[in-house]
């Protein structure tokens, strides 16, 4: 038996992933400067791996990795940040706490989520393609809006992925809501993932309809972290107002 | 120890995982965007998975309970994302027979280039499984013991995608380019 054939395909994998303990690996290089056969196989697996490496080595851009990225987070609008995400850490935990009465019905868990005390403006972030989380978006913001109309208080609707179909003026059952409510605030403002509509436009080779009046420049992920930075936001994800 | 210092202790590591994985998130947006897109092959999908992923991950920061093993936990979350991508489209969509979408512009084909957009053409043929594990330890270097956790399957099922991976590349590659020898020195200039 030749060296070759002793070392199985699955052993050479281990060597050229790095898997294997010292004193092994240190067999195989003495193997493979005594055997060309078994060289030329070691070789051929490196070079598939190069082979990899070098199909994703620049890997084309979605236009909004960098188009659309926000400035690097400075110190203390970070600090910002943090306190939002502080916020809605305890402020989810605080509002099952306080309201556990609630806990069978969506329409009074919305109430009770936005009776709480709310010293901020709002992002509501919806990524499923669920009516119900549509209806539960809105009848949040609606409610939002109405309780602190006095304070100026803002809120926007992100909605990226499956959310899309919350803004396409074509599939949205709640179209005519959502058009009388950017009608009826100022301070409401719904957008769709910039990222979101050019993976539909990919796969659907035409652009999705949204609805006029909604904003389409940012992704969901730069306009969210955006609002944490510039501080005085409170993050609220959809299907965790449902689910509280 | 009193509830007010076990509160604040919790609230301290909270800041500063956040803070670390603001930063963290800055510097890995590009990492976790050429696995996504590996996986996916789709410009856009890709930028969409990653910035679920990051959404995630930003929320979630006080779960990593290992700072340095970060780039397992965010590809941990994106292969997650991806999960919820296939359940969300399985029933219209079969993400396996999605044509590979060949980004390169016309006119600009040389050798270099048709080598890269054969190879991810091979890759994106592959079964998901498959597809998902060569990627992760040829482009991101992670251990089988890393993958294994990230993918949430034994070793043993990692080491024979791997190698049936390996396999059917290897053998495509072979078809196709008569010249491999041409092809295996203009990789190894280019590195």
């Amino acid at each position: 038996m030749s060296m070759n054939d002793k070392y199985s395909d699955e052993k050479l994998q281990l060597f050229i992933d790095d898997e294997m303990n010292s004193s092994d690996r240190a067999e195989i290089m003495g193997a493979i400067n005594n055997d060309d056969d078994l060289s030329n196989r070691v070789c051929e697996l490196i070079q598939l791996k190069d082979a990899v490496r070098l199909a994703y080595s620049e890997p084309p851009e979605s236009g909004h990795a960098t188009a659309h990225r926000k400035p690097a987070f400075h110190t203390r609008t970070w600090l910002n940040a943090v306190a939002a995400v502080l916020l809605l850490a305890v402020g989810t935990l605080g509002g099952w706490m306080l309201y556990p009465q609630f806990g069978a019905s969506n329409e009074a868990i919305v109430l009770a989520a936005v009776k709480q005390p709310q010293k901020e403006n709002i992002i509501l972030h919806i990524s499923k393609s669920d009516p119900e989380q549509f209806t539960a978006a809105l009848n949040y913001a609606e409610q939002f809006l109405t309780e602190h109309e006095a304070q100026g208080h803002q809120i926007d609707v992100v909605a990226h992925a499956g959310g899309l179909n919350m803004m396409r003026a074509d599939v949205s059952p709640i179209r005519e809501q959502i058009v009388a409510m950017m009608d009826k605030y100022d301070n409401i403002h719904f957008i769709a993932c910039a990222g979101a509509i050019k993976m539909y436009t990919q796969k659907n080779g035409v652009a999705p309809d949204i609805i006029q009046g909604v904003g389409t420049d940012d992704t969901a992920f730069d306009h969210i972290v955006g609002r944490l930075q510039d501080g005085g936001w409170k993050y609220i994800k959809v299907e965790s107002i449902k689910e509280i | 120890m009193g509830n007010h210092e076990k509160r604040g202790s919790g609230i301290s590591k909270l800041i500063t995982n956040t803070g670390f994985m603001r930063g963290e998130l800055e510097k890995r947006r590009g990492f976790l965007y050429k696995i996504a897109y590996s996986w996916c092959h789709n410009p856009a999908l890709a930028d969409d998975l990653v910035q679920e992923a990051m959404l995630k991950a930003l929320r979630n920061a006080r779960q990593l309970k290992n700072t340095e093993a970060v780039n397992g936990w965010l590809s941990k979350i994106l292969a997650n994302c991806w999960y919820d991508y296939l359940r969300r489209t399985r029933e219209t969509v079969d993400l396996d027979s999605l044509p590979y979408e060949d980004e390169t512009p016309e006119g600009d084909i040389h050798e270099k280039q048709d080598i890269v957009r054969r190879v991810r053409a091979m890759i994106a043929e592959l079964p998901l499984g498959q597809r998902q594990v060569i990627t992760l330890v040829d482009l991101a270097g992670f251990s089988y013991v890393e993958i294994a956790d990230i993918l949430d399957i034994p070793v043993g099922t990692v080491m024979s995608r791997i190698s049936r991976a390996r396999n059917i590349l290897r053998k495509k590659l072979a078809d196709y380019d008569p010249r491999q020898e041409i092809m295996r020195a203009k990789i190894r200039r280019i590195k």
